[in-house]
């Protein structure tokens, strides 16, 4: 009898160690990670070749902004892990906005986009920031005309869209584009694949953090790592205000007060800062302030709790962080059509015109 | 087939249908659901953290993300878990005379767990613990439904939950089900009634323990402001009849200070009272009590304090001791608890104070360490003294000194 004991407590111990031993590629769980599935394209703007180059174009181009001097890339820069690299990006004439610029990798796995949610896919993000006024500043009737007195790009719309340029088939093409630049074979990649050799130590651990005493995944979850819902942290509360109140300029829902959408962490560690106002310089200070449990505030996010981490476990969700990443396209600006046309030409032409 | 050929079918059973292939861990049908691991909800399991208690208050749904639930019928996978114990136990007990003593490999229990949404704001949890007969190196378990309840969640906001059927009631500022110790918290126990081992007191034959899982309703909120409220209806004492209407009344209301929620940050302080009415097994005719508690649970750091304060009343009726006089007493503990990364070390002092002319106070000093091993596995080691004073001299106290190493798997 007391030998069949043994051996059920032996039983017992060797059942655990399979069952931790299983791989969690086949991720599971409504919050679970794991790989990054193919890149989801609308019906109505399918992917062609054409269309990319139209838009990679398009991304690069500086005449969409009204002195010329900012396109798509001048924030979310290609060589900086396709974000920039202050805490708040300039516009034309050197105006800073308020948020940070967030990379664009990945961009196309989340909606909504921006950090307020206001566009709800690529399409309806990249008409946004040519008619702010502090970033690029054009008028709908400005962007159209400069497109459709640049030869080159009416000719490639004709092409692509069989149409003459608009400010919706620009955003199509850059949205196409926007879909190209995705990441993956990160080492989490490679180690939820099987290879458990391609995380170290510290990094395993850290991934264990992040679903369980870190409370990551409750917001960063999914594939891209955002849940693609707004949550307050109570980053710039103070003095009971908000400095930006986020998601509530969207839905006027007091509830949505402060809160910002949860931003996706492939190829995190790469582009510091960090938060929506960029703030936070490193992980580590995000950490921390997660491992607070936020900025005490009316709205605070009912899952933020104070977490009692160690500075090895924050060490290792930081190491973990760093495991996220993975190559990424880096290229240089293409070749833009009748470069001869600058922004002043173009907005010289149009008071012409308007003459 | 012998009890633990029984035991050993239902556990083999039992894992290759849980947990084949999926990782499992904690209460590890919520942790499956989500993709979870035990830290989620647990400083160490089963002990919730601040999220835990949250999710648990909030009828098993993450917090403010009620609508993404998925009903367990929406669940590709099973709702049922399960838990057991195995290990060395070493159990002696004194005086001279009437010694006994305990040494064995043991299995210790079953508990059949299974808990989700049934749909939106609305959910369960139910625990059973089979039959089990026990006998060498098994440990006899009584067969019952430990909890079986329906969670209706923010009624209004959260400041308006229900929940309804047998539950652990919002009276227990420390989960007694979800205590990392294997000694029991002997307030939480206390009833005066002759203890079936041979550690007894004597005084009051009330049936009515804290310790129980309550029948009945209970209303609990809580917000963003440091308050928490639980109001409930029970029929809370074991030894009323089924068809005793319910009669127990209970209020708890906790504050806390910092932020937090109160069980591993913040710092809580509490207060309970309870009203009840509980059948006297001398009479047979059912009379009241009360018990009046105030609670700390006090976090710095990796560190933890559990304190609380019970004053009980009892009607005369149920004093056998001296009948006709109410029987008064008072108790509680204080736990420290240190948090590691994978493991917790903890020390508590129990105390209960029975009326002077009773006199068979109880002491008892707890002391042990719990470590993950793998995250569906925790070894405990445990060793507690207990004391129960005789009044008679040196030498005649009943003391039990209890060891264990055991195994903690959920899956």
């Amino acid at each position: 009898m007391r030998m069949a004991l043994v051996l059920l407590v032996a039983a017992l111990v060797v059942l655990a160690c399979v069952a931790s031993s299983v791989q969690v590629s086949k991720a599971q769980g409504q919050y679970a990670n794991g790989l990054l599935p193919a890149v989801p394209v609308p019906a109505d703007n399918p992917q062609t070749d054409c269309k990319i180059r139209l838009g990679a174009q398009l991304y690069f181009e500086k005449r969409l902004s009204s002195d010329g001097t900012i396109s798509c890339a001048s924030c979310h820069r290609p060589d900086k892990a396709w974000a920039d690299i202050g805490p708040v990006s300039e516009g034309v004439s050197h105006q800073k906005g308020g948020r940070n610029s967030p990379s664009i990798i990945d961009s196309a796995y989340v909606v909504p986009q921006f950090w307020d949610g206001r566009a709800l896919h690529l399409e309806k993000q990249a008409v946004g920031p040519v008619q702010n006024p502090i970033e690029m500043d054009l008028t709908v009737a400005e962007l159209e005309f400069r497109l459709n007195h640049i030869p080159g790009y009416v000719a490639q719309f004709q092409e692509v869209f069989g149409s003459r340029p608009s400010i919706d088939l620009m955003a199509k093409a850059i949205a196409s584009f926007e879909r190209t630049v995705v990441t993956g074979d990160s080492p989490y990649d490679e180690y939820i694949q099987g290879d458990r050799s391609a995380m170290s130590e510290a990094a395993m651990r850290g991934m264990h953090l992040f679903s369980g005493k870190g409370h990551c995944n409750v917001c960063h979850s999914g594939p891209a790592f955002s849940d693609s819902r707004f949550h307050n942290l109570g980053v710039g509360y103070a003095n009971g205000k908000f400095k930006d109140v986020g998601r509530f300029n969207v839905t006027k829902d007091p509830k949505d007060m402060g809160a910002f959408l949860t931003q996706r962490l492939r190829n995190v560690a790469l582009t510091p800062p960090y938060l929506h106002d960029g703030s936070e310089q490193t992980i580590e200070g995000v950490i921390d302030l997660y491992n607070r449990g936020g900025i005490p505030n009316p709205k605070l996010d009912p899952t933020m709790v104070p977490l009692n981490l160690t500075e090895r476990e924050k060490s290792d969700l930081v190491e973990f962080m760093k495991a996220l990443t993975g190559p990424y396209p880096i290229m240089e600006a293409p070749p833009l059509p009748n470069p001869e046309l600058t922004a002043q030409k173009l907005a010289e032409m149009m008071k012409g015109v308007a003459k | 087939m012998s009890s633990l050929r029984r035991l050993l079918l239902v556990l083999t059973l039992a894992a290759a249908v849980t947990i084949w292939p999926s990782r499992s861990e904690a209460m590890p049908a919520f942790a499956r659901k989500y993709g979870f691991n035990c830290g989620m909800c647990h400083s160490t399991w089963p002990r919730l953290n601040d999220f835990g208690q949250k999710y648990r208050m909030n009828g098993y749904q993450i917090p403010g993300d009620e609508a993404r639930e998925k009903t367990i019928l929406e669940l590709g996978g099973s709702p049922l878990a399960m838990r057991t114990k195995a290990g060395y136990t070493s159990d002696s007990f004194s005086p001279e005379g009437a010694e006994s003593e305990t040494n064995q490999f043991q299995v210790n229990g079953l508990d059949v767990l299974a808990g989700g949404v049934l749909g939106f704001n609305k959910s369960f949890f139910l625990a059973y613990l089979p039959q089990i007969e026990g006998g060498s190196g098994v440990e006899p378990q009584t067969g019952e439904v430990e909890q079986a309840s329906v969670v209706f969640s923010r009624l209004r906001s959260t400041w308006l939950n229900g929940r309804i059927g047998r539950f652990e009631a919002a009276y227990l500022p420390f989960s007694r089900l979800r205590s990392m110790t294997l000694s029991p918290y002997e307030i939480y126990s206390f009833n005066g009634s002759p203890d079936l081992s041979a550690l007894g007191t004597r005084g009051s034959y009330n049936p009515f323990s804290l310790a129980d899982t309550a029948d009945g309703i209970e209303i609990s909120g809580w917000g963003r402001c440091p308050w928490q409220y639980a109001l409930g209806i029970a029929n809370g004492s074991r030894g009323n009849n089924q068809d005793d209407s319910p009669s127990d009344i209970y209020l708890r209301g906790a504050y806390i200070f910092g932020q937090g929620f109160g069980q591993t940050a913040g710092q809580r302080l509490g207060a309970t009272v309870y009203f009840g009415r509980a059948r006297a097994l001398v009479l047979g005719t059912r009379h009241s009590f009360r018990r009046l508690g105030l609670d700390a649970n006090l976090n710095r750091g990796p560190y933890n304090i559990e304190l609380q304060l019970i004053q009980g009343r009892d009607s005369g009726a149920f004093n056998v001791f001296n009948p006709g006089e109410r029987y008064k007493f008072s108790g509680g503990f204080v736990q420290l608890n240190r948090f590691a990364e994978e493991s917790a070390a903890f020390l508590r002092y129990d105390w209960v104070n029975t009326p002077s002319a009773d006199n068979h106070d109880i002491s008892r000093i707890t002391v042990g360490w719990r470590q993950h091993l793998d995250h569906p596995l925790m070894l405990q080691l445990e060793y507690s003294h207990r004391k129960v004073d005789e009044g008679a001299g040196p030498g005649s106290d009943l003391t039990e000194n209890f060891a264990a190493a055991r195994l903690d798997w959920a899956f």
